[in-house]
């Protein structure tokens, strides 16, 4: 009897292992076929392993264009969240700043509102404020919308770092920014690389600001530009999978290596969704 | 006297673009619904105007038939699924660690990609699901996304696919929160394995459960993205759902006032809904294990 149980739960494991499997797979054989292939026979291996389509997809199909931008509007966003909210979160963890008590819950208003909420007065005022077809207006809107998260775990990590050491280093002529610099974001690593990590899979996935604000093909990010793939080269599916496949390689590489990092921001992060 | 001043320089950053690109536009949003608008010039108070409008036009209640389509089957689904899968692997052990993993990656895939894999699994002709069920003799295989009948009920399958094994990882937290003596002396005591699921972990997993399906509600109400890779709405409007309406009536009509009355009417349902599963669940916050 029991090793029936134990069968069956194997089974259930198993099978839904394969449920995730199956298209994972699917794709990435696809992604090596060639466009006939695709229609005729969509179930077997491909016939020889078209590498070349990779290529084709980075520079006729400017994938590779798409990413560079993508590194850029995550990366700049990234910085910017980490240094403008750990710098407010250092203010808002101290107990003795006058302005703290009303301001923290202000921050925290944003983390349960999500973006289609207000996301037409948001274009409007992009587009009014001249920032419409630019990076820089996708990146000032990524570091508001992540704001409220990294204000939340970088300020409830702060103000558990211990009064003595601060204060020996004020006594030692510590600057504030010193202070920040030195004592609380080495100490807060952990809050900050679950931010970071947040932020990163979701800036590097979105694809609602890019859609909405980015007309010109030059800036757009891999997710619209994958959209744009499509429109393009219609029903080349092999060609549109190894765009797809390149736009996910980095942050599955990022999850292999960093499996706990995450599960804890993106369970920490669950509250905004 | 200086210091704080410091400190309030330190918050200008944050506090200038949050302000600016959130709550600015937050604060729009709820205002927006309430005018008459040409394009994007405002034209005058409007009061319940654009209301009645999405009220009277159908397109209302049809994108909430849709949302609540899709929730239910998300919810149900996807719960039961991490729920099972959490009870065989929250234990431990390197098989176990190998399938949370494995569970949890789709959720590291962008929408795009995860919207286009399946577009192409539930292709008619061309896909691998329907070449499957053809092999095993099933000839008029479903068309999975171009029948309304049950295209928004395969769109809702992918988000439980992709989701599945993010909801699991809270179950799991909550089982191994469980101390092992409570299900020691469960045995001990001769109950068998579903009274002692039944009465004792699933109220102790209240919270979590909580958790769990507030998040999944409210992230499954406000599907967009997947919704415009697969179907765009389609076919003859059976995915669309309340955040794809606002996007077209925005974007593709023109139409600001109705599109914000939509956006209003989105933001007081995510936050009923959410107040709602709270309180309803609040009452059970306080069992001690």
């Amino acid at each position: 009897m029991k090793t029936l149980v134990r069968l069956g739960q194997n089974a259930i494991l198993a099978a839904f292992a394969l449920c995730i499997f199956f298209p994972l797979y699917i794709t990435l054989m696809t992604s090596f076929k060639s466009s006939g292939e695709v229609y005729d026979r969509p179930l077997a291996l491909p016939e020889t392993f078209l590498f070349s389509n990779y290529a084709t997809a980075w520079f006729d199909g400017k994938i590779g264009d798409y990413f560079l931008n993508s590194v850029i509007v995550t990366g700049l966003s990234l910085a910017g969240i980490l240094a403008f909210g750990g710098m407010a979160a250092y203010s808002l963890s101290k107990s003795a700043f006058v302005f703290g008590k009303w301001l923290y819950p202000v921050f925290l208003i944003g983390i349960m509102i999500p973006i289609q909420v207000y996301m037409v007065p948001l274009y409007l005022l992009v587009s009014r404020l001249g920032l419409g077809d630019s990076h820089t207006g996708l990146i000032l809107c990524y570091i508001s919308m992540k704001m409220s998260f990294a204000v939340f775990i970088i300020t409830g990590f702060f103000r558990t770092i211990s009064r003595e050491i601060v204060q020996a280093a004020e006594i030692d002529g510590c600057s504030e920014f010193g202070l920040l610099w030195h004592i609380y974001v080495p100490m807060a690593r952990p809050a900050f690389a679950t931010v970071a990590i947040l932020a990163v899979v979701q800036i590097w996935n979105d694809v609602v600001l890019p859609l909405l604000f980015l007309r010109g093909n030059e800036l757009k990010t891999i997710p619209v530009g994958l959209i744009n793939f499509r429109g393009e080269f219609m029903s080349d599916y092999s060609l549109l999978f190894a765009g797809v496949v390149i736009s996910s390689i980095p942050l599955l590489v990022l999850y292999s290596f960093l499996q706990k990092w995450f599960v804890r921001g993106l369970t920490t992060g669950a509250v905004k969704g | 006297m200086k210091r704080q001043l410091l400190w309030f320089s330190f918050l200008t950053p944050a506090l200038l673009i949050y302000g600016v690109f959130f709550l600015i536009p937050l604060y729009r949003s709820m205002e927006f619904g309430f005018f008459k608008w040409e394009g994007i010039a405002r034209r005058g108070f409007a009061g319940l105007y654009n209301f009645r409008i999405v009220l009277e036009d159908g397109s209302l209640w049809h994108a909430l038939k849709n949302n609540l389509i899709t929730t239910s089957f998300v919810l149900v689904v996807q719960t039961v699924i991490a729920l099972v899968l959490a009870l065989l692997v929250y234990k431990g052990g390197r098989k176990a660690n190998a399938y949370k993993f494995f569970y949890f990656m789709p959720i590291v895939l962008s929408t795009v990609s995860v919207g286009f894999a399946w577009s192409y699994l539930y292709h008619p002709s061309m896909g691998p699901i329907n070449a499957v069920l053809k092999a095993i003799g099933w000839e008029n295989a479903p068309h999975w996304l171009s029948d309304p009948d049950i295209a928004m009920l395969s769109v809702a399958w992918v988000m439980v696919w992709q989701h599945a094994g993010y909801e699991m990882l809270f179950f799991v937290a909550g089982l191994q929160a469980i101390p092992e003596e409570l299900f020691e002396s469960c045995k001990i005591e001769g109950a068998s394995a579903w009274q002692t699921f039944t009465k004792i972990t699933l109220p102790l997993l209240q919270p979590v459960t909580a958790l769990a399906v507030v998040l999944t509600t409210v992230g499954s109400f406000k599907v967009f993205e997947l919704i415009y890779v697969m179907t765009a709405g389609g076919p003859f409007s059976s995915t669309k759902v309340l955040a794809f309406e606002i996007y077209e009536q925005a974007f593709k009509y023109n139409e600001i006032g109705r599109a914000s009355a939509l956006s209003l009417v989105l933001f007081l349902l995510l936050s009923l809904i959410s107040a709602l599963q709270l309180y309803y669940f609040r009452n059970r916050y306080d069992m001690q294990p």
